[in-house]
């Protein structure tokens, strides 16, 4: 990859004022091309960053509208770096907006309660056990996080996260390291607590 | 750099597991990626956004009816896709683009100028909570012109083919594709692996060359393995990988198969 290249890291807040997006063909049909084969990840990123079910549509299409926006900036090859930063600035935004809101604060807490009466015969529904995972996400440190559901849940390389999150590797390993260990901590935990409530 | 084994492919108790795997039933409708090509008047449902955008920047011309059979070669995700197509060309500098949440709203939007005043919002944040389906119409600030172009390999057949004759997809068809997927979707997401499996059966039959066939088939692949059926996962995947290496549904089909 070119070292001069623009490394995206789009503070969310900060692109709306800009005023021009791909005035060629050729910027429309990259942009078209990132939305085909990136939506879906980055999607799933934005949840894995905290953004509830309901929100993540919106918080995707930001990213996408920022990034069509400055798709004349953005060096080719480096398009997930962009999209990827891109979401963790939308999704720190959606984040604040949701703890504000403590309503949408979160399908999960509900889910759990909802579980907590089934059958305890029954094995954990997976509604419950998605709503144990984001409690566990939710106490990672941002930046942890990101490792965490990247290399965990989403089955990227280590390669190719330090490319995408523009991260040394020892880097994304030393972060993958501390997240799994408050994995385990955290499942000892949230199992103890499921086991109480029982 | 040599990854070290995933949590699910090794040193994970049954409970992690259990919270890890419950991370298989994400995924985003095809409708949200629709929407969001058709807020940036690219492909599905913004036909007019597209081919204003396409008369300004390339004034008017040979580029327009491209545009238009771009949305039909780009509705792979769209429930409103169909509703697009055909729509008539409106001039207008638009540096704005009216981004509605419902699909009847769309229509009427896109019989309307798309240019639509309004300044930027101050920042992302405030505005993601108020795009939601239930509010009133947000304004999304869009990059100037966008062109919609075929440009992708894969389309470009299917643009070229359906330039010459246009009849569209059938709306009801594009909609019921997506709402097969959706119903598999749902029942995965509540724990019903069965229901997904059956749900996409009748996917594969009822549409055989349908848009939406890759995300099928990888869902199918995540519906098997939570029935428990990795015999049939596997082969589902491995047939998967071997039609569509180059899929963005591939990684994941990929990890899902590499998953304990």
């Amino acid at each position: 990859m070119d070292s001069s290249s623009t490394r995206p890291a789009p503070p969310a807040d900060e692109t709306s004022g800009l005023d021009a997006g791909p005035t060629t063909p050729e910027g429309a049909a990259r942009i078209r091309r990132m939305v085909d084969a990136e939506f879906a990840v980055v999607w799933r990123f934005l949840r894995g960053l905290g953004v509830a079910q309901g929100s993540a549509d919106d918080a995707a299409q930001h990213v996408f509208l920022i990034a069509a926006k400055r798709i004349d900036a953005i060096t080719v090859g480096s398009e997930r770096a962009f999209l990827f930063a891109t979401a963790r600035g939308v999704a720190a935004n959606v984040r604040r907006a949701q703890q504000r809101n403590r309503e949408v604060l979160d399908d999960s807490m509900l889910a759990i309660q909802r579980d907590g009466h089934a059958d305890p015969e029954q094995a954990m529904a997976s509604k419950q056990a998605r709503a144990l995972l984001d409690r566990f996400l939710a106490e990672l440190a941002e930046d942890v996080r990101a490792v965490f559901v990247l290399f965990e849940l989403e089955g990227m390389t280590m390669a190719a996260i330090a490319e995408t999150l523009d991260l040394p590797p020892g880097t994304v390993a030393s972060r993958l390291r501390r997240a799994r260990e408050e994995f385990h901590a955290a499942a000892k935990r949230l199992q103890a607590a499921r086991g109480g409530a029982r | 750099m040599r990854d070290p084994r995933r949590l699910l492919g090794g040193d994970a108790s049954d409970f992690e597991r259990e919270l890890l795997r419950s991370w298989d039933a994400e995924q985003p409708s095809a409708a949200a990626r629709a929407k969001v090509l058709a807020a940036m008047g690219i492909g599905a449902g913004a036909a007019t956004a597209a081919a204003v955008k396409v008369g300004a920047a390339a004034a008017g011309g040979s580029l327009a009816p491209k545009a238009a059979a771009a949305t039909l070669g780009g509705f792979a995700a769209a429930k409103w896709a169909a509703l697009a197509v055909g729509v008539a060309v409106v001039g207008a500098t638009a540096g704005y683009v009216r981004h509605e949440a419902h699909v009847h709203e769309t229509r009427s939007v896109m019989s309307a100028p798309a240019s639509v005043a309004a300044p930027p919002p101050p920042s992302i944040a405030p505005s993601i909570p108020l795009a939601t389906a239930e509010t009133a119409p947000v304004e999304t600030p869009v990059a100037a012109p966008v062109v919609a172009v075929a440009e992708d390999a894969p389309r470009a057949r299917v643009v070229e083919a359906r330039a010459k004759a246009v009849p569209a997809p059938h709306p009801s068809a594009l909609g019921e594709q997506v709402s097969a997927l959706d119903s598999a979707r749902r029942a995965l997401a509540a724990g019903d692996a069965p229901a997904a499996v059956g749900a996409l059966d009748d996917y594969a039959v009822r549409f055989p060359d349908g848009a939406l066939v890759e995300e099928a088939e990888a869902l199918r692949v995540q519906a098997l393995l939570a029935a428990g059926d990795r015999a049939a996962a596997t082969r589902a995947g491995d047939r998967f990988l071997a039609a569509h290496p180059n899929s963005p549904h591939a990684a994941r089909v990929r990890a899902l198969l590499a998953s304990p």
